[in-house]
């Protein structure tokens, strides 16, 4: 089956019923995936599908064909470098295993939506559990990330 | 062995520095730090890496951490003197543990890197300066990096005595370090155990009983094993195993074995069951824990006494990485791949369970998504499982075991932090003055029945269930602690701040109640009863000031109604306090604000790591205040997934602020400490917000709306259903 991932068409023999998520892990030995929960419930899976957040344990292989699908490995381009460095300076990892996850719903958001207010980094963040509670310094790295990527928009303008 | 350091019986030094065991100069300019620890996201590779690059002079970014090998017996080289000696990680004690020991031994490799250079550029050592990982010969001009001089250094004679730094010339050490290992973590290039593959590895899952005592009476597998990547399916102790050639084949096919569980000597127990047995032995005298004076006839002499009961469940790890392990059995012995807090007592186990010596037992320790005490001792529940399915398989290839979200929270497999009864009846004289204490609290004993019951049982009081109680700060003339033990068929273990966090919700919570009784402010009230020695004294003043306790609370918005609540607790050989700010809407569910926090512990090695796990820790103590529950119903775990035991999430994180006390004291833990106070201060701020004192743990309003069922959020996956475009 073909999918298009991180930019390039994938072919994969595998399941037409197993999920992306274990596609990823399994068949492609992209393991900055996280499985935590299986049930859409823990945020660890999270990737881009068609630009939106999307579960990839929630997500079956016949599912994402034909969809441009982003993982954390992806994740490429001045939104993405902003926030890897923000996430960088301002130390945001513990444990780190949610990390991946939490730098992709943050990569969708400020795609769609440059400058989030406390409340749009709520709700886009919510679904994506961090049990280390990394939550204020993720908060701050959004903010972090999307003022730089307006001043250096505005610089270029 | 000398040192200008401070020599406060809180700084534990090696007996002799040992550079070459926790030090490797490496020809590419790198220095690697071998740390004895598990890194489980409390930053205690940075901590170790900025000892060492203080003493040496390095880079920040030449710095590396590997983990020093599994070494599981007593008084080991990468022993915690914390820990008896044993090689350990946990209770908040790395950097206390390890502070001198990793200083000494960069400081005597710094003599070692001097004299490999003095000897290359034929001058004398004391001609010599490092700076920023360079070796400079200022009036000849010449200079080498570490990496040059790697081999040499290191063949250098060890010196015995080293003098480290004084602290006035600290570059890192209190001041700002990144983490070492943040970079491949957030580009998911961090090898967990989840992720480790090898080469013919096989993955296999376990079907458990879901009730103590159960047993598998049969299995159909013929479905099962028909499921594609399925290689096997093998009766073990503990179940049914599936074995696959990956996790999803093996976890898929679990479901389609046709079970039939033996349940005749299964356990019935619920919850209820378990509340009612606790307030029974909260009505008889148990095992005396302290007692100071005579606390009864105080208690009968008071002006004025209050009786309360308080109530903290069980709850559990709920590590974002479930359990996991991974096993390699072949003749020379036993190799493992994974986490372990406590390899000492997991090795052990292991040894004794395959009937080899435990220095056949190799660990290969990685980095942990999470433990907070998962993996301290339950860890070793994994390996048994798997060298079971393993030996049941004869196979030499590594296999995998995985524990899915389920089975790591509700499943026979699973462990949780023990629920606790408390009652505490307390006496004030005529002017509102605290004069008599009398506690008693009921609960599991975590330390029963393992190794180091011995060492940390006393005279049948496990420690474990009555830290902050028996070392609580406050003057009491007359005090009495009594504990009851129950033991029961429930698999119990520490979780971050462990029994700081029952006793701290209870005494803390009693103390404002008795504030209130004696119509005294909280604050003042605790002060009143801290003589000044007391090092939870100027966390209170700290965070009062911060949290401008003396000033009045904003009001909210209309209909709703604003509390503020303070606490204090000891915890771990660290001290912490707390102020949390609540908002009550019209309904009775409640947003938290705003916490400030107050943190002693000792000198500080890298402060923004510590305001990190403080944040850290008031997420995951509201998670257990507010939301984490695991209840029983016929002997089974109820709250299997994140939907049911819910946690702390980005909508319900609060605005942290964080403040240091300044200390002299050598280095404590940060990673606990924090988390003891937050559930009592909140239960203040509820308390004076609404006049409802809550003292049952989850904190809800009696008439609050439940929690909700946390499901796949549908506006999520939006690209399902939505037509797929060609050429994107």
């Amino acid at each position: 089956m073909e999918i298009h991932l991180n930019g390039e068409a994938r072919s994969v023999s595998a399941p037409a019923d197993m999920p992306l998520l274990w596609v990823l892990r399994e068949h492609l030995n992209l393991t900055g995936t996280k499985y935590g929960c299986g049930h859409g419930v823990c945020g660890g899976c999270m990737v881009s599908i068609d630009g939106a957040q999307a579960h990839a344990c929630q997500t079956t292989l016949a599912d994402a064909a034909g969809r441009k699908i982003v993982t954390i490995e992806g994740q490429t381009g001045p939104i993405a470098e902003a926030l890897f460095a923000a996430w960088l300076e301002l130390d945001v990892a513990q444990c780190g295993f949610c990390q991946p996850a939490q730098i992709t719903s943050a990569a969708v958001l400020l795609n769609n939506n440059p400058t989030p207010s406390d409340v749009d980094i709520d709700e886009a963040m919510k679904h994506n559990l961090c049990r280390c509670a990394t939550y204020q310094r993720v908060r701050k790295a959004i903010h972090l990330a999307a003022s730089r990527v307006a001043a250096t928009a505005k610089e270029t303008a | 062995m000398s040192t200008d350091a401070p020599t406060q019986a809180t700084f534990v030094f090696p007996a002799e520095p040992n550079p070459l065991a926790f030090i490797r100069l490496n020809a590419d300019d790198t220095v690697t730090v071998i740390s004895k620890h598990m890194e489980m996201g409390q930053g205690v590779y940075t901590g170790l890496a900025t000892l060492v690059a203080e003493e040496i002079d390095a880079n920040v970014a030449q710095m590396r951490v590997e983990t020093a090998p599994g070494q599981a017996g007593h008084n080991v080289l990468y022993g915690n003197p914390l820990m008896g000696g044993i090689q350990g990680t946990g209770g908040q004690t790395s950097m206390q543990a390890s502070y001198m020991t990793m200083r000494m031994a960069g400081a005597a490799m710094r003599e070692m890197i001097l004299a490999a250079a003095a000897r290359r550029f034929g001058v004398q050592a004391q001609q010599l300066s490092i700076a920023h990982g360079v070796v400079s010969h200022v009036a000849s001009g010449r200079s080498a990096g570490f990496g040059a001089l790697a081999v040499d250094a290191m063949a250098m004679p060890v010196p015995t005595n080293v003098v480290p730094k004084s602290a006035a010339d600290f570059t890192y050490i209190g001041k700002h370090f990144p983490r070492v290992d943040a970079s491949d973590k957030i580009h998911g290039r961090t090898v967990f155990t989840q992720d480790l593959k090898l080469p013919g590895m096989l993955v296999a899952v376990i079907a458990r009983p879901t009730r103590p005592g159960g047993k598998v009476a049969a299995f159909d597998a013929t479905q099962a094993r028909q499921f594609p990547g399925v290689k096997y399916v093998v009766q073990v102790p503990s179940g049914v195993a599936v074995v696959a050639d990956n996790f999803w084949s093996a976890y898929e096919a679990r479901d389609k074995l046709q079970m039939v569980w033996d349940n005749g000597q299964a356990e019935h127990f619920s919850s209820a069951d378990i509340a009612a047995q606790f307030k029974s032995l909260l009505d008889q005298p148990g095992m005396v824990a302290l007692k100071v004076g005579d606390a009864d006839a105080a208690l009968a002499a008071s002006a004025r006494r209050l009786t309360v009961d308080y109530e903290v469940p069980y709850t559990t790890h709920a590590t974002f990485e479930t359990l996991n392990a991974v096993m390699q059995v072949r003749p020379g012995g036993i190799e493992l791949w994974g986490g372990s807090q406590i390899f000492a007592i997991d090795g052990n186990y292991l040894a004794h369970a395959a009937g080899v010596p435990v220095e056949k037992i190799k660990l290969n320790l990685l980095p942990t998504g999470g433990s907070f005490g998962r993996r301290a001792g339950p860890q070793a529940i994994a390996w048994l499982e798997l060298y079971s399915v393993i030996s049941a398989l004869g196979t030499e290839l590594p296999v995998k075991l995985m524990y899915s979200r389920e089975d790591d929270m509700g499943s026979l497999g699973a462990y949780h932090r023990p629920g606790f009864a408390h009652r505490i009846e307390a006496g004030l004289d005529a002017t509102g003055k605290l004069v008599a204490w009398k506690h008693r609290l009921v609960g599991q004993s975590i330390l029963a029945g393992t190794v180091m019951e011995q060492g940390m049982v006393r005279d049948g009081i496990d420690w474990l269930s009555v830290e902050a109680s028996a070392d609580q700060p406050y003057d009491m003339p007359h005090a009495l602690l009594e504990l009851h033990s129950p033991k029961l068929p429930i698999n119990v273990s520490w979780l971050r701040s462990s029994g700081t966090f029952h006793n701290g919700f209870a005494n803390e919570s009693m103390i404002d109640e008795l504030a209130l009784a004696a119509g005294a402010d909280p604050l003042a009230f605790r002060l009143g009863l801290l003589s000044t020695e007391k090092r939870e004294r100027a966390c209170l003043e700290l965070v009062a000031a911060k949290a401008g306790w003396s000033q009045p609370l904003p009001p909210g918005a209309p209909g709703t109604q604003r509390g503020r609540g303070i606490a204090v607790v000891p915890a771990h050989r660290s001290y912490g306090a707390a102020v949390v700010e609540v908002t009550v809407s019209a309904d009775q569910s409640y947003t938290v604000d705003r916490v400030v926090c107050a943190l002693d512990c000792g000198l500080v090695i890298n402060p923004d790591n510590v305001v990190s796990q403080m944040e850290g820790g008031v997420g995951f103590a509201l998670s257990m205040a507010r939301f984490s529950e695991i209840t029983f119903e016929d002997g089974e775990v109820q709250q299997k997934f994140y939907s049911d035991h819910h946690i702390t999430r980005m909508h319900t994180m609060p605005r942290v602020e964080c403040h240091l006390v300044a200390s002299g004291e050598g280095p404590s833990g940060a990673g606990e400490t924090t988390a003891a106070s937050i559930a009592p201060a909140l239960a203040n701020a509820l308390a004076s917000a609404t006049g409802v004192r809550l003292r049952k743990v989850p904190l809800r309003l009696p008439t609050a709306p439940a929690e909700e069922h946390w499901d796949v959020p549908a506006q999520l996956n939006t690209f399902k259903g939505a037509p797929v475009t060609a050429n994107r």
